[in-house]
């Protein structure tokens, strides 16, 4: 049942950035990206028993996250960077903020989601600090490496695979030592992590299906454009 | 008294982000809001506080400023680009209900346990208040939307059209999402007068948006 779900929601978040990116095209993919930042936001405060690993789910949508960076530095001009990483980092900030508020209020007697809501968002107030930092990190990182491979080898799967290998270790290292520190053993956050990392590895292979699609479809579209201008000549 | 500062410092967060957003990304930035407000508002709609013994479920500024931010739209750019801003709020408020109920579904780790069942103890089984906001919120964004533009064309003020389109859709919008929500949870009186005090703290956060309406348009 667990990896069915798992599944559903990897389908759901790539049909997410191909529909919005066929609506609106570069703008779709800004939403998409934000939507998925806040997505994740949510996600790292479960840990989930999958293919009998324990993970972060918010790898499910963190690999989309990274797609998208892909799909921007590959298709548009190095101008929209900049732009990506603090519109992520002003979603999740103000994210950030509404959920610690959201925590404070005093709730009915007879409610009982706000405990609850304690023991996610109040118990793991660490996450709500340190995520909206370490996206931003990892975000520009994507970015620096994703155009330093591609210069010295301009194949979209191995570029998507190295920058992946080389962000999510460096996520994983920062995010899970942080996060978990006087909840978790180290030990026990490093296994969580690693596994986390071994499952992000697939689903960015699954990714990169939807990458070359929008991505060299525009280059397919500008040779058309291209015959067409001498057709006419 | 607590929960008075928090619903005023939620409203000055929300007003400023979307004033800030539209500053600097212009109408994407409004679209980038919705996005946020959005999320935010299915997770703090489960939450409630109480009010004279009458149970209310938070999220006033978010629900509000998205109503705020559908005017500031159609103030900007017409109401031809509010079908772009209502399908962003759907597919948000859709991908939001599946991914927080479908994930409090998936199995819980033995790592980290006690935040793992309250993660699911909040998310799982509330397709109801996912569904009463999703029905409340559409259309009466786009109500307002069209009474804004309407009071816009016979007198071109922004604030008196912000307050008459903020009256008639809050009570709307309320209406809507406490019958959905609750009906046959509570008793009727309850219904009542949590649709009341809804609504009164609702219209009051939308009748001070005309000061970010404003501001937001004499941005260019």
């Amino acid at each position: 049942m667990t990896e069915i779900i798992l599944l559903i929601l990897v389908v759901l978040t790539m049909l997410t950035t191909y529909c919005l990116y066929k609506m609106l095209d570069k703008r779709g993919l800004y939403f998409s990206l934000v939507l998925m930042n806040v997505i994740t936001f949510v996600l790292s405060f479960k840990i989930s028993n999958v293919f009998k690993m324990n993970i972060n789910l918010n790898i499910i949508s963190l690999t989309q996250i990274f797609t998208i960076l892909y799909i921007f530095i590959s298709k548009y001009s190095s101008k929209e960077n900049k732009n990506i990483i603090f519109i992520s980092l002003y979603s999740n900030i103000i994210v950030s903020v509404l959920l610690a508020i959201m925590n404070f209020f005093v709730p009915a007697i007879t409610e009982t989601i706000s405990i609850s809501m304690q023991g996610t968002f109040e118990y793991n107030y660490k996450i709500l600090i340190i995520y909206p930092i370490i996206m931003a990190l990892s975000q520009l990182i994507v970015i620096k490496l994703y155009g330093l491979v591609n210069k010295i080898q301009n194949n979209i799967p191995i570029c998507v695979i190295l920058t992946y290998i080389i962000t999510a270790l460096l996520y994983t290292v920062i995010f899970y030592a942080i996060s978990y520190i006087n909840i978790l053993d180290i030990k026990y956050s490093l296994y969580l992590g690693i596994s986390t990392y071994i499952v992000g590895l697939p689903l960015t292979i699954c990714n990169i299906p939807l990458i070359d699609n929008i991505v060299n479809k525009q280059v397919i579209n500008k040779w058309k454009i291209q015959l067409l201008l001498l057709q006419k000549f | 008294m607590k929960n008075t500062t928090l619903i005023i410092a939620e409203v000055l967060i929300c007003y400023l982000s979307l004033i800030l957003l539209y500053k600097k990304y212009k109408t994407d930035g409004i679209y980038v809001y919705a996005i946020i407000a959005t999320f935010i508002s299915c997770i703090m709609s489960l939450k409630q506080i109480d009010l004279l013994s009458v149970n209310i479920p938070i999220g006033f500024g978010t629900t509000t400023t998205l109503i705020i931010a559908g005017n500031l739209i159609t103030q900007k750019k017409g109401p031809e680009e509010l079908k772009t801003y209502l399908a962003l709020i759907l597919v948000t408020a859709l991908l939001s209900c599946c991914f927080l109920n479908l994930s409090g579904l998936m199995e819980s780790s033995e790592y980290n346990e006690y935040a793992n069942k309250s993660y699911d103890s909040i998310f799982k089984y509330n397709l109801r208040i996912y569904l009463a906001l999703i029905l409340s919120l559409i259309p009466s964004i786009f109500t307002s939307s069209k009474i804004y533009y309407l009071l816009k064309r016979i007198q071109n003020k922004i604030i008196l059209s912000n307050i008459f389109s903020i009256i008639i859709t809050e009570l709307l919008e309320n209406i809507l999402f406490v019958l959905i929500a609750y009906l046959f949870e509570y008793e009727v009186i309850n219904i009542i007068l949590c649709i009341i005090f809804r609504y009164t703290i609702k219209t009051i956060i939308g009748l001070i948006g005309s000061i970010p309406l404003c501001i937001a348009n004499k941005i260019n």
